[in-house]
């Protein structure tokens, strides 16, 4: 492929997330209810799931090495990627799973573009970025409360392991689509993730022994709030970004090759 | 790429993996731990070419592979073995200029966004498909004039009707005006004044673009208004590739000779008629025998010699009945191609 | 009860468990996806591991979240999803027909399930019994034989929770979403990540009276022998009261519904 032919085809897809969003808000602007049941629920559950860290703090001085404002840190780091997950990952992977049922997936195969890129934007809930958003103030906050001024290295230490975290949940999301090609009661594994996400919360070194491994590598939370958290506090050192970046090209490669396979199985549900 | 069918089909084989077990407890505990599995061929066999610009039908029962044959040829499903060849392509590669180039209809799934007005979703295809906006413009004006849609487009996709959400499911498929359409029950469920003005768009989309069309209805008047070719399938296998005529005499070897009568027949004359043929009708007011073709002579002069006789007809079995028998003899049409 | 009743009931546990075994991988998620417990469980050992909180010490925490995670195996229902879908739908006409109360069809369903569900979550309870301290039950007589109906006012208080919510279907569009309100509640004030008692000041008291304790933090309270039989009694008169309160609220939601149900013409 040429690379004019490659440029359009990025373009193409870039104009097909634009379309993909336009039409999500769209949808979203109809049933203004939504942000109320979508984004300020949503805040409220996560925020919900941070009182057993006051819990802890009753008892506690620290929590596992912790102290207060660096877990307010890591909690705006958690609304980031809750956010992100709620708004786009979950509804785009659910929608995607509803036409897998219904077989309208059919229509989104028939278009000229990457059937995973189609799937991935399907579906956007705008309301939630609230959460996102109440993440960024969060972080700023507890920026300011422990007087931090993170050195360039560190900001880039940060970009690495957000994006990272970033691009490990999406292809989660990714693993769990695939999973309901072959079997459709496979679609509670998003409620399963959304459980699992709670421990998210809290920083990695709480966990000890196989939890810790799994949290880690196999559905990184660490790198996901833990690793941003301490990229700005310092003590993320280069184990941990090496081990980030590999976790996540993992998942990412895994994922991709995976969803090929699953296409190939697909049997288009009739009526 | 001018010369050569634009689709054609080598031995093409599709089969799925059924699960299935016997109803009640004990069975249903059972499966917890061993699932029984069933391949069920889809599609067997199955070989045809299809030109540029021929109008092809697929006929057959329900479950007879028609929509799994659309489906292989529109690239969604993969061939279990065989080669599908559409435009030039592996259709299974779905090749972002493959689908540029083509499109599928389906009545029962929808693509338009259910709670928005359908130009939203139309505006996603121009983007999605690349089609530059002028064209684009000038296409949604024509087809929104020619299937007399208006404001419809402009109102939530949740409010039209059913028909009107046909008519929107069409445009929003044919913007990017595809060489070749495939069908799969585009009038099902819809009123009689909704399938003539679909069936009627179909055929000016057709005319003005000389788009291969293939199409599946379980509608007998749709396949014989849309298309010159009709492919009978069955359990997967093809059992009839020819003109509708063709058919009709097939199955219904019959014609069927019919006048218009004032009073009831007589026993004598009654046993005279059926040994020229089959009595369909015994009147009044209509007559019909269905009789060989060597014999409509005869059987003319016969009932035109009837007192009163009027209103002569002659003409092959109707459609509906042909179809009918067709698949509550599904053996012996296996039988009488030969196979 | 008559004995055409009886068969009628029957029928519907044997659909029931038919259903279960037919989506048992959806069971098997369900369960993992309440296996919260057992993850806190290692949370909160990790976190006691330089001494107790509060008056849980680490075997405390081994013992409150096995309880916890049982209890919530043994209470969970799912009435509110079923229902909320059958009103949209309308797939709760053809209920309706049927000379069985949709309600008795829910309660059977739901109660179908569990031997499999028990089932799919004993071998995940084993494993965590045999890794950690194990789990110590009460010595008092009087408070094991309590835990029993305070295990199956729990499952009353939750199926009728989740009825009451989803007859709200009758009337809005996202019922569901609305139970996802309550279950984020439930999560952080039915002592499911945290026991209550460790709440601080205040919060714990409140807590402790609220519906989401008495449906999950009591019985494993009790279980586990943090309770004395007065406290117990007093815990059972409250899950009875609260029963009572939302029972009525069920039943209310469920008449009114139907009417309004028939009006749109479903």
């Amino acid at each position: 492929m040429s690379a004019g032919m490659e440029r359009r085809a990025v373009s193409r897809h870039l104009r097909l997330l634009g379309a993909q969003m336009r039409l999500s808000m769209l949808a979203a602007l109809e049933y203004r209810v939504g942000f109320w049941t979508e984004g300020v629920v949503g805040l409220a559950w996560s925020l919900g799931g941070v009182v057993p860290l006051f819990v802890a703090f009753e008892h506690r001085s620290d929590v596992a090495g912790w102290g207060p404002w660096e877990l307010v840190l890591l909690t705006g780091f958690f609304l980031i990627i809750s956010g992100v997950y709620a708004s786009a990952v979950q509804p785009a992977v659910s929608k995607s799973m509803t036409q897998i049922r219904t077989g309208t997936l059919d229509y989104v195969l028939l278009r000229p573009v990457d059937a995973l890129a189609s799937c991935l934007t399907a579906q956007f809930e705008p309301w939630s970025l609230l959460e996102a958003l109440t993440g960024i103030g969060l972080v700023i906050v507890a920026a300011v409360e422990l007087e931090l001024s993170p050195s360039l290295g560190q900001l880039g230490a940060l970009l690495v392991v957000l994006v990272s975290g970033l691009v490990s949940l999406v292809a989660l999301g990714v693993l769990m689509l695939c999973a309901s090609f072959r079997a459709l009661e496979l679609q509670n594994l998003t409620s399963l993730m959304e459980t699992l996400l709670g421990f998210a919360h809290w920083p990695i070194s709480v966990f000890r022994g196989p939890l810790k491994l799994v949290f880690t590598f196999v559905v990184p939370f660490a790198v996901m709030t833990s690793y941003p958290a301490q990229s700005l506090i310092g003590g993320l050192g280069w184990p941990e970004l090496v081990g980030a970046v590999g976790t996540t090209l993992a998942l990412a490669i895994g994922a991709r090759v995976i969803w090929g396979r699953a296409l190939r199985g697909y049997t288009s549900a009739s009526s | 790429m001018a010369d050569g069918p634009v689709i054609s089909l080598e031995r093409l084989d599709k089969s799925f993996r059924v699960s299935q077990r016997e109803p009640g407890l004990w069975p249903a505990i059972r499966a917890l731990f061993r699932r029984e599995h069933v391949e069920v061929d889809a599609v067997r066999e199955l070989s045809f070419e299809i030109q540029r610009g021929e109008r092809v039908g697929f006929l057959g029962p329900n479950g007879a592979g028609k929509t799994t044959t659309l489906k292989l040829l529109a690239g969604l499903l993969y061939p279990s073995r065989g080669q599908a060849r559409v435009l030039g392509f592996d259709p299974a590669d779905r090749r972002p200029e493959f689908l540029r180039r083509i499109a599928l209809v389906m009545g029962q799934k929808r693509q338009l966004s259910w709670d928005l007005p359908s130009l939203d979703t139309f505006e996603l295809n121009r983007v999605v498909f690349d089609v530059p906006r002028e064209l684009y413009e000038r296409r949604l004006a024509e087809m929104t004039e020619l299937l007399d849609l208006g404001a419809v487009v402009r109102k939530p996709v949740r409010t039209l009707s059913l028909g009107e959400r046909m008519k929107c499911e069409l445009v929003a498929a044919l913007l990017h005006a595809p060489e070749v359409l495939f069908l799969d029950e585009p009038t099902i469920g819809m009123d009689v004044t909704m399938q003539l003005a679909i069936r009627e768009f179909i055929r000016e989309y057709h005319r003005r673009h000389g788009a291969t069309l293939v199409l599946t209805s379980h509608y007998m008047e749709d396949v014989a208004a849309l298309c010159e070719r009709i492919l009978v399938i069955d359990e997967g296998r093809l059992c009839f590739d020819g003109s509708i005529a063709e058919l009709v005499r097939r199955i219904r070897p019959l014609r069927r000779v019919a006048v218009r009568v004032d009073a009831r027949l007589d026993p004598g004359t009654e046993s005279e008629l059926e040994q020229l043929g089959q009595l369909a009708l015994a009147g009044p007011p209509r007559l019909a025998l269905d009789v060989a073709p060597q014999r409509v002579p005869a059987a003319v002069a016969r009932l035109l010699a009837l007192p009163g006789a009027r209103d002569l007809e002659v003409h092959d079995a109707p459609l509906e009945e042909v179809m009918r028998e067709l698949f509550a003899r599904r053996v012996s049409v296996r039988e009488a191609e030969g196979a | 009860m008559s004995s055409g009743r009886v068969a009628k009931l029957g029928a519907l546990w044997r659909l029931g468990v038919a259903e279960a075994a037919a989506y048992r991988t959806s069971l098997l998620i369900w369960v993992l996806a309440t296996t919260m417990p057992l993850i806190s469980l290692v949370l909160w050992r990790a976190l006691a591991a330089s001494g107790p909180i509060g008056d849980y010490d680490q075997d405390g925490f081994d013992s409150y979240f096995i309880a916890a995670f049982v209890v919530r195996q043994l209470s969970v229902s799912w009435v509110v999803w079923d229902l909320d879908s059958q009103i949209r739908t309308g797939a709760l006409s053809a209920l309706l027909l049927r000379p069985v109360h949709p309600v008795a069809h829910h309660v059977m369903f739901n109660l179908a399930a569990l031997p499999l569900r028990t089932a799919l979550a004993a071998p995940v309870a084993i494993v965590v019994l045999l890794a950690t301290g194990g789990i110590s039950i009460t010595a008092n007589p009087i408070a094991l034989a309590l835990a029993i109906p305070a295990v199956v006012f729990a499952w009353c208080l939750n199926f009728l929770t989740q009825l009451a919510i989803g007859c709200l279907a009758f009337w809005l569009t996202k019922a569901a979403a609305l139970y996802d309100v309550w279950i984020g509640a439930y999560v952080v004030l039915a002592g499911y990540l945290v026991p209550t008692s460790l709440f601080p000041h205040g919060l714990a008291e409140v807590a402790r009276v609220l519906p989401f304790h008495a449906a999950l933090g009591f019985p494993v309270e009790l279980l586990i022998g943090r309770l004395s039989t007065a406290q117990a009694l007093e815990g059972i008169g409250l899950q009875l009261a609260w029963l009572v309160a939302v029972g009525a609220i069920a039943a209310l939601a469920w008449r009114r519904g139907l009417r309004a149900y028939g009006a749109f013409g479903a």
